[in-house]
């Protein structure tokens, strides 16, 4: 038994009003919930009851939840959040093993390079986050304008204050002015690009997540 | 239902073994056919199960198919290539789990 035009568009209208408007996870979810509803109408159950019904049983999934992965002061629906926690967690290691294994190994095995030499690696280390640090900013922007909300455009956000590694290692540098490599600023400017590689990433996911959605 | 964490590990493969019996599905049809042929033992939530079908296709082993039923549209997976590989892999994996744990839990004495 199907569900009609009016009846669907209270099925919407409930979604919106939980603000659960991902583009990439709202198709099946609302078809989903259509799904369970039909199946309630089969059963002879009225549609204000089945709708009700139905609700019950999706509102555990509109909660708002946040994750020690993406960080706790960020939080989306549980729905959104189990999504984000699967696609970031690979990254989260990465990034994790980016800032603290040059730390250890720098640690464990010094390293020190000619004055001059450690200058020059200093500036283009310098440039090179200042590269990837526009290419950030230009991220940001895009996203934060941009209207469509993705499950990848959460995880964006919850990443962008490890900005802060990426400018504290490129403003002070890998080298000590002795030329010993600083294991801590080292840690950060890994770390740093790490977390470039990981906007980079879902950057792309976000994209291709709208595209997927106008060829709809 | 105090089973279901014991089947929380198994959930790509039940996807995977599904979509290679049953060319494509949607989301609730997954969720339907795994109630039916586990009798009610194994409900797949909703919370669970759409993160697990992304991560597969983010993994390149899932493809997806839109389509418009009624008046909403309908997203179908398929396994690609590589998933249906990975499935066989899997389920191999998994045989090999279950005879471990029929050995631990049901071990056979012999007096050797």
């Amino acid at each position: 038994m199907e569900i009609t035009k009016e009846q669907l568009l209270q099925v919407e209208v409930y979604l919106q009003h939980k603000d659960f408007d991902f583009i990439d996870l709202n198709v099946e979810v609302l078809d989903h919930i259509i799904s369970d509803i039909e199946s309630l109408l089969v059963k002879k159950y009225s549609f204000d009851n089945a709708f009700k019904i139905t609700i019950l049983k999706w509102e555990k999934h509109f909660k708002e939840t946040s994750s020690f992965y993406l960080g706790f002061h960020y939080s989306e629906s549980k729905i959104v959040v189990k999504k984000a926690i699967k696609m970031f967690k690979p990254f989260y290691f990465l990034y994790l093993a980016a800032y603290i294994l040059p730390v250890i190994f720098l640690k464990l095995v010094p390293i020190q390079i000619a004055i001059a030499f450690a200058e020059s690696i200093n500036s283009l280390l310098f440039c090179t986050s200042l590269v990837m640090l526009s290419y950030l900013v230009f991220i940001f922007f895009k996203t934060v304008n941009s209207k469509v909300k993705t499950t990848y455009r959460f995880i964006l956000k919850t990443q962008y204050l490890g900005l802060v590694l990426l400018i504290t290692g490129a403003t002070m540098g890998v080298f000590r002015e002795n030329g010993e490599m600083n294991p801590v600023f080292t840690g950060f400017i890994c770390g740093g690009f790490a977390i470039v590689f990981i906007c980079h990433h879902f950057y792309k996911k976000h994209i291709e997540a709208i595209k997927k959605c106008k060829i709809l | 239902m105090g089973n279901q964490k014991l089947f929380k590990g198994s959930l790509q493969t039940i996807i995977l073994k599904l979509l290679a019996s049953n060319d494509k599905m949607y989301g609730y049809e997954i969720t339907q056919k795994v109630k039916e042929l586990t009798k009610g033992e194994l409900q797949i939530t909703e919370g669970a199960l759409y993160p697990a079908l992304h991560k597969l296709e983010a993994d390149g082993l899932l493809d997806v198919e839109v389509a418009k039923v009624g008046n909403r549209m309908r997203k179908y997976y398929k396994l690609t290539e590589s998933g249906t590989k990975e499935t066989v892999n899997k389920l191999e994996e998994m045989q090999e789990f279950l005879k471990t744990m029929q050995q631990l839990v049901n071990p056979k004495f012999s007096l050797e």
